[in-house]
């Protein structure tokens, strides 16, 4: 069975301007390959939703699985707006997957239609209706790590939690209650493999043999510490001179009736047989084959985008022409380019020209992803995530992580060299970490790599 | 009517078994499921260079 918690569409809950129909043809993308890869059920998460309600209805609708979410409701009668959940049977068993929405705002267009009920609301009685009808519960969250334990907490019905965007480091399954949670890594580097071996106990716990080796172990302890303290006289009535020690006498002696009690159930097998799991998170690397349609899908998709940005950088064009431009179109941005900048540092400039930064834009193009509004913000100069769109029609000279994507807009500088210094002098590791993340670069080392700018 | 009557009777008891909870319990000791699970995947569909 294979599930994810949601966030899969977009990865913040409201789309940047200007970006709507790259990061739309790429949702639609990730859409066709969970359908190829056979996925049971996914999750709604808020920024499923960024493209808005329609959207993400039409998406739903042109999917291959259901998308769940038991607590994404209609504003005005409150009824799910998806399928809050589905029971699924595979081999003996019927397993309920239920869908609960994190609170995250949501996106402008969903336009009041839609409303996020807290999952107190709708959970107990759903988990409830369930639980007679499954023999096994599962929740997709993209609610908040806490909030998924204090449902762990209160419904002991739903048997495993997997969480939606809740950390960066996958989570080893953790036991709260009667329930599993656990979550992958964000940015894709992990798929989670929960392998269970399911009792009708529905009790997750150690198997027979561990419990009774267990036990066995414990009741040696006591029984040592039990004759440790016979030979000093206990529980003789001269002991009572020391009375918390007595106490401690008899503490034990309980312990030791409630182990016996429990190794006999154990051997006799009235304890109910507990479930059991493995868990493993193997990387997705580039060595893994990829499934071929999959390949090709993507392949179409990523074309796709790229055209899409290539017509947003023609009418970007064309409405430029149009348009009365002052006399220095560029003296409007605060940025140089790296030309400028090597004329008074030519050494500098020379050596940076020999490093990977200078080249950057060209492993776009090299990839056909160079209109591709999502890579662009860190293959250029002084472009972020929020004016992206600009990077479409950036100057020869601005096509490069140049001098200026570490050391800040030099035109000041260069008006006035001596009057105006450079914004940075010496980028601290955060100016790379912005693009420099664990998602593309998980090898980047600032000490190391800083040495090889220029 | 009434030859029926024990049919519809017997026909309930055995649905009435078929799909009560103890019965199901009793069919199955142990199940093997595995699960795979993903998080955040567009990162990994969308590389960019």
């Amino acid at each position: 069975m294979t599930v994810d918690s949601g966030g899969l569409l977009f990865d913040q809950p409201t789309l940047l301007a200007g970006r709507e129909g790259q990061a739309k043809a790429s949702a639609a993308a990730i859409v066709k390959a969970y359908g190829l890869m056979g996925y049971d059920a996914v999750g709604i998460s808020a920024n499923d939703l960024a493209a808005g309600l329609a959207y993400l209805k039409k998406v739903s609708q042109q999917s291959r699985f259901p998308w769940l979410s038991a607590n994404l409701v209609n504003t005005t009668d409150r009824k799910p707006l998806f399928t809050p959940f589905i029971i699924r049977k595979i081999g003996q068993i019927r397993i309920g997957i239920i869908g609960i929405t994190g609170s995250a705002a949501l996106a402008a267009d969903t336009t009041g239609e839609a409303t996020i009920l807290p999952w107190q609301q709708v959970l107990p009685d759903l988990a409830e209706s369930l639980t007679s009808r499954c023999d096994l519960l599962l929740l997709l969250s993209s609610l908040p790590d806490e909030a998924n334990r204090r449902i762990a907490e209160s419904l002991s019905g739903i048997h495993i939690i997997l969480q939606a965007g809740s950390g960066s480091a996958n989570m080893m399954p953790e036991q709260v209650g009667n329930t599993l949670l656990t979550h992958t890594g964000r940015q894709g580097k992990y798929i989670g493999r929960l392998q269970l071996d399911w009792k009708p106990s529905k009790r997750w716990g150690k198997d027979q043999a561990r419990l009774l080796l267990d036990a066995q172990r414990k009741l040696d302890q006591v029984n040592w510490q039990l004759k440790r303290l016979q030979r000093k006289g206990l529980p003789a009535a001269d002991s009572q001179d020391n009375p918390k020690l007595l106490t401690y006498y008899h503490q034990l002696s309980d312990t030791r009736d409630l182990l016996l009690a429990q190794i006999s159930a154990l051997q006799q097998g009235h304890e109910a047989p507990r479930s059991t799991y493995q868990v493993e998170f193997p990387a997705i690397e580039a060595s893994i084959p990829n499934l071929e349609a999959v390949e090709a899908m993507v392949r179409e998709a990523k074309a796709e985008i790229n055209r899409l940005g290539k017509e947003a950088r023609l009418r970007m064009q064309t409405t430029a022409r149009a348009t009365p431009q002052p006399a220095d179109a560029t003296a409007a941005s605060p940025y140089l380019g790296w030309r400028k900048c090597g004329g008074c540092h030519p050494s500098q400039a020379a050596g940076w020209r020999k490093s990977r930064h200078a080249g950057s834009y060209q492993t776009l193009v090299k990839k056909e992803q160079q209109f591709n509004l999502n890579c662009l913000p860190c293959h250029v100069t002084g472009i972020d995530a929020a004016n992206a769109p600009e990077a479409l029609t950036l100057p020869d000279d601005r096509r490069q992580v140049g001098c200026e994507s570490c050391h800040g807009p030099g035109r000041l500088h260069g008006a006035a060299p001596t009057a105006s210094r450079p914004t940075v002098s010496l980028p601290p590791a955060t100016t790379c970490l912005g693009c420099h993340t664990p998602e593309h670069d998980d090898d980047f080392d600032f000490a190391r790599d800083q040495l090889l700018v220029h | 009517m009434k030859p029926i009557l024990p049919l519809l009777a017997g026909l309930a008891a055995l649905l009435s078994g078929f799909f009560s909870p103890l019965q199901a319990m009793a069919q199955w000791t142990s199940q093997p499921l595995t699960i795979y699970f993903a998080n955040d995947l567009h990162g990994e569909i969308e590389p960019c260079g």
